[in-house]
């Protein structure tokens, strides 16, 4: 189980879907940066993470807030803070940043 | 310590990124502690691979070169990612180092049979 | 858990920096440890000891310089990566006869094999990308 984060939007680059090419199922996706805006409701990318199963989608809340979109992530997401993202880390055997 | 292992996966192009010499440089440094690491090119990256590099008006060094080192430290073979081949319409006859061609699930067992991943 | 940390962005250019801070202090506050902190390619600026930050702006130089003293860790400046982007310490000013040293205190500028060592001496490794 592989920890992906991905810290570049949707709309500017295809990092989101390159990791998602090559995350296995039970492995997660944590967005951080730019990379949240891949949960922004209604998009093509949140269409796609609510149409996915077997991997689980984190956005960084902090990301989140800064950039205004607290109201507007999609239902499939699992918001998580700072101390979240270690958690993550620690539940997951490896890392891979996609950027 | 522990052995352990290491993937790198190459993802940028040469030459705006500075980080595509980084992630050959890396791997070349990890030959001196002779633990395993295997190198996969997908996306852009696979554009480092492209035999014909000809840098002389750039100024910069030939990325193909330092490539060209790999096989000197035992990283061979490499592999690269037939989709980004396909996307790109490489030929395999192009690319420098013989890369052995694998598919998008080979690189998922590889990514979770790694300790360490760096997606450079 | 021990963590090791790849910082790829400058400081302020990028948000990596700041990012992986945050992660950091996190990761202490929860009883891990982070074992070393390597600054490559355009990380290496977040060793600039001349950093000066806007008096409402946090000097994300000084963060790691303290971050190191206070908990001890490792950090490391590749040096392929700092002496180009011109951040060195006494030893290569002396050495590239340069009129002075920027490096910060904390951190040590030394080679890609440290970074492979990280992966031996961690549970973790993970990279704040540009």
């Amino acid at each position: 189980m592989i920890l992906h984060t991905v810290n570049k939007s949707p709309f500017e680059s295809n990092t989101f879907l390159e990791c998602l090419e090559l995350c296995d199922h039970g492995s997660s996706i944590l967005l951080i940066e730019d990379g949240i805006y891949a949960a922004k409701k209604n998009t093509p990318s949140a269409n796609k993470i609510e149409s996915i199963s077997g991997i689980k989608f984190y956005a960084l809340s902090a990301d989140i807030e800064a950039r205004g979109l607290d109201e507007n992530i999609s239902s499939a997401i699992t918001v998580v803070d700072d101390a979240g993202f270690v958690d993550l880390v620690t539940q997951h055997q490896s890392v891979s940043s996609w950027f | 310590m522990a052995d352990k292992s290491i993937l790198i996966i190459i993802r940028k192009a040469p030459y705006s990124n500075s980080i595509a010499k980084g992630a050959i440089e890396l791997a070349l440094a990890s030959s001196v502690f002779e633990q395993k690491l295997s190198l996969v090119f997908t996306g852009d990256g696979v554009w480092q691979l492209l035999a014909q590099q000809q840098t002389e008006t750039l100024g910069d060094k030939n990325h193909g070169k330092l490539l060209s080192a790999l096989p000197l430290y035992d990283l061979e073979p490499v592999f690269v990612d037939e989709q980004a081949l396909n996307q790109r319409s490489i030929e395999l006859e192009d690319l420098l180092l013989q890369p052995e061609l694998i598919n998008s699930k080979t690189i998922k067992k590889m990514m979770a049979d790694a300790d360490t991943i760096f997606c450079f | 858990m021990k963590f090791s940390l790849v910082i790829l962005g400058a400081p302020y250019s990028r948000q990596a920096s700041a990012t992986a801070l945050r992660f950091a202090k996190a990761a202490i506050n929860k009883d891990h440890s982070i074992e070393r902190v390597f600054f490559f390619d355009d990380g290496v600026y977040n060793s600039n000891a001349l950093t000066v930050a806007p008096q409402d702006e946090t000097n994300i130089p000084e963060e790691w310089s303290l971050l190191s003293t206070s908990h001890n860790i490792d950090m490391i400046a590749c040096v392929s990566s700092a002496l180009k982007r011109g951040i060195i310490d006494q030893t290569e000013a002396k050495r590239y006869e340069k009129e002075a040293a920027n490096i910060s205190e904390g951190t040590e500028i030394s080679g890609l094999g440290q970074l492979v060592e990280a992966t031996l001496l961690s549970d973790r490794v993970i990279t704040f990308g540009s």
